[in-house]
């Protein structure tokens, strides 16, 4: 059951949420629309294609100090902080539904995760989008609150009980409208049976579109920053000046990088960029696939759009049959 | 919620030199309960974390011992400490060797350099419950004389087991001759020493990349099938806990699943050795 809302009212709703939470919106910022917190309602992007970096940078930042290291003890640094996301993509929201998965019980991910607020709202797909094939073009409970438009006006939805206090309030209704599945439906460029092609990576696992795609790849791991379900991090200790005193921080990486599978002794057992290359994809759509019965990919399309080498995901996965 | 990533702190007992760049580190520890082959990550404050297996054996209680090669940062530092000082434990992770499935069984050893650390606790376990296994066997292979780990073991080994050692090189690491009057050549070389048939024995296999094909090799040419065969893997690791994606080979985690596989289970595996 959704609710409907005017666009006009919208602004009261984003000052009721402004009220408990930081928000972090979509704004524009020269050509591009980025995440970032807003705290007045008219510089938030209703309408946009896609922001550069997902929601990722919130929940999980970009270097993140974990311990501080106090006079030789580890003194955990647990955030505490209450944002709400709004105005957040289908395939976005859902990518953070995904990384609930593997971060169900890391104590940073859920501080935040927990107090967060998820506002979800209708997109327009665009060229690159491929959100159907990897099945996170549906509203799922990852969203508190969906924003579905309608016209020139909104229905809200409401997944959750953090949700639920948003649509009771009176910019909301009153009468209801019966929607029986909320989703993203569109022609897709390329459809992608994303399952099938998961499978067939470690039977045909010397296929020549990894070493093709790999000569025309600059390792220079844009894709997997901007991947909102590019997860992978490493661990180090900083040190300050003062003796005994630093922290321990977590900070994004790739597996595109040539350090990151090499061992002692100088091992690498991903030497080759096309193993590693390879390896964004194994993980995605079939190791997570295995873990989590979902890709961990939802289509958003920012690493085909922010490639150098112009390297299309969809490309390389249609190669591999079951496109 | 319980941290994951948060060490405890816990007291060096005792630190003993076992070769140039090898220390064994005595680590006490309280209600500890662990299996061979299972590994810990130890941290030092401002240096880092790296993952190390427990090297002595479960019936051995109030502490760990861990044989630590001096390679990079964290190692380094570990090497400057001295009994008193503290580092930090988290752990003990992953899948050690399976003596439910292995019991009664002959097994043979295969060790190579370092790869000694974790297949010594599986050793010394299976000698302390011996009469619930076969024959044992133990290859062991170092670069040189000077980089045999547990000299001090052997004579008890070669008493309660099938104890055959091997060195690359007879040399000393500045090139002078080590008066060494054993077997030369590398580990795979003493299976011809072998004199009974290990076609139904459990191997295990723990040594640096490069070895794995080469003992897989000997093991088939004497008849175990492939599912007799256990390695323990090593790669590169940041969380040991299955998240940060840094040991993952294809769909498994060495921090979860391994680091011991089952070679029948590891061959359908690309890049796992
Ligand atoms: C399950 C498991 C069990 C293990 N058990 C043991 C054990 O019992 N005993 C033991 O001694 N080791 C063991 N290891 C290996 C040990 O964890 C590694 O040697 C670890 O890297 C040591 O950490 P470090 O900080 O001292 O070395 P690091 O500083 O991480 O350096 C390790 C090596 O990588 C090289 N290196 C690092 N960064 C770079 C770079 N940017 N470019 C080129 N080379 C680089 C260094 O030269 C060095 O050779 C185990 C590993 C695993 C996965
Ligand atoms: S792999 Fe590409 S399309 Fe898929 S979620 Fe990541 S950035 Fe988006
Ligand atoms: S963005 Fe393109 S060039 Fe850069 S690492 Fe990814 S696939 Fe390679
Ligand atoms: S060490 Fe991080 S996933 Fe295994």
């Amino acid at each position: 059951m959704g609710k409907r809302i005017k666009k006009e009212n919208l602004k009261r709703l984003f000052d009721d949420i402004s009220k408990e939470y930081k928000v972090i919106a979509p704004v524009k910022r020269g050509e591009d629309y980025v995440l970032e917190e807003v705290k007045d309602f008219s510089e938030v992007a209703l309408d946009y294609p896609t922001t550069i970096l997902p929601a990722k940078k919130f929940i999980l930042p970009y270097k993140e100090p974990i311990f501080a290291l106090d006079g030789g003890e580890f003194k955990e640094l647990i955030p505490d902080e209450k944002i709400a996301f709004f105005a957040l993509h289908m395939c976005d929201a859902n990518a953070i539904g995904r990384l609930d998965l593997v971060f169900w019980n890391d104590p940073y991910y859920q501080a935040r995760r927990e107090k967060m607020l998820i506002v979800g709202i209708s997109c327009k797909p665009i060229e690159t989008c491929f959100c159907k094939s990897t099945g996170a073009n549906v509203l799922t409970n990852a969203c508190d609150l969906f924003l579905k438009a309608d016209g020139e006006n909104y229905i809200g939805f409401s997944m959750t009980e953090k949700g639920r206090k948003f649509l009771s309030q009176l910019y909301f209704g009153p009468e209801t409208v019966d929607v029986r599945e909320v989703k993203i439906d569109y022609d897709e460029k390329m459809h992608l049976d994303i399952y099938t092609i998961g499978r067939r990576i470690l039977e045909d696992y010397n296929n020549p579109v990894w070493e093709q795609t790999a000569k025309r790849c600059l390792a220079c791991t844009n894709c997997t920053l901007v991947c909102p379900l590019c997860y992978c991090f490493d661990v180090i200790d900083e040190t300050f000046i003062v003796p005994n005193e630093g922290q321990r921080v977590r900070c994004w990486d790739s597996c595109l990088l040539l350090s990151f599978a090499r061992v002692a002794g100088g091992h690498n057992f991903r030497k080759d960029l096309k193993a590693r290359y390879r390896n964004i994809y194994t993980h995605k759509f079939k190791t997570f696939v295995d873990e989590f019965g979902v890709p961990s990919c939802v289509g958003c399309g920012r690493c085909i759009t922010f490639c150098p080498a112009d390297i299309d995901m969809r490309e390389t996965l249609s190669k591999l049959g079951g496109a | 919620m319980e941290n994951i990533y948060k060490p405890f702190k816990s007291k060096i007992l005792k630190v003993t030199e076992q070769t140039c760049d090898t220390k064994v580190f005595r680590i006490e520890v309280k209600d500890f309960e662990y299996s061979p082959g299972q590994f810990v990550e130890l941290s030092i404050p401002g240096i880092g974390e790296a993952p190390i297996s427990i090297t002595s054996s479960p019936h051995e209680k109030g502490y760990i011992d861990l044989c630590v090669r001096r390679v990079g940062t964290v190692t380094n530092a570990l090497h400057r400490m001295n009994a008193g000082d503290y580092v930090w434990i988290r752990g003990p992770y992953g899948v050690g060797f399976p003596f439910e499935t292995i019991k009664g069984k002959d097994i043979v050893y295969v060790a190579g350099g370092i790869g000694m650390a974790p297949l010594r606790s599986s050793l010394n376990y299976v000698l302390h419950h011996k009469k619930d296994f076969g024959k044992i066997t133990v290859l062991y292979g170092a670069r040189t004389p000077a980089d045999l780990l547990y000299k001090e073991e052997f004579d008890k080994w070669a008493k309660e087991c099938n104890f055959l050692v091997t060195v690359d090189s007879d040399k000393l690491p500045d090139g002078k001759p080590s008066g060494w009057k054993g077997n030369i050549g590398v580990v795979t070389t003493l299976f011809a020493k072998l004199n009974y048939s290990i076609k139904d024995a459990i191997g295990i296999v723990c040594g640096p990349p490069v070895m794995y094909k080469f003992v897989i090799q000997e093991f088939r040419k004497a008849g175990m099938p492939d599912s007799s065969i256990y390695l323990s893997l090593e790669r590169h690791m940041k969380c040991g806990v299955g998240k940060c994606q840094h040991c993952q080979i294809n769909n498994r985690y060495v921090c979860l699943d391994g680091p011991v596989f089952n070679y029948a289970d590891a061959k359908q595996l690309p890049e796992s050795i």
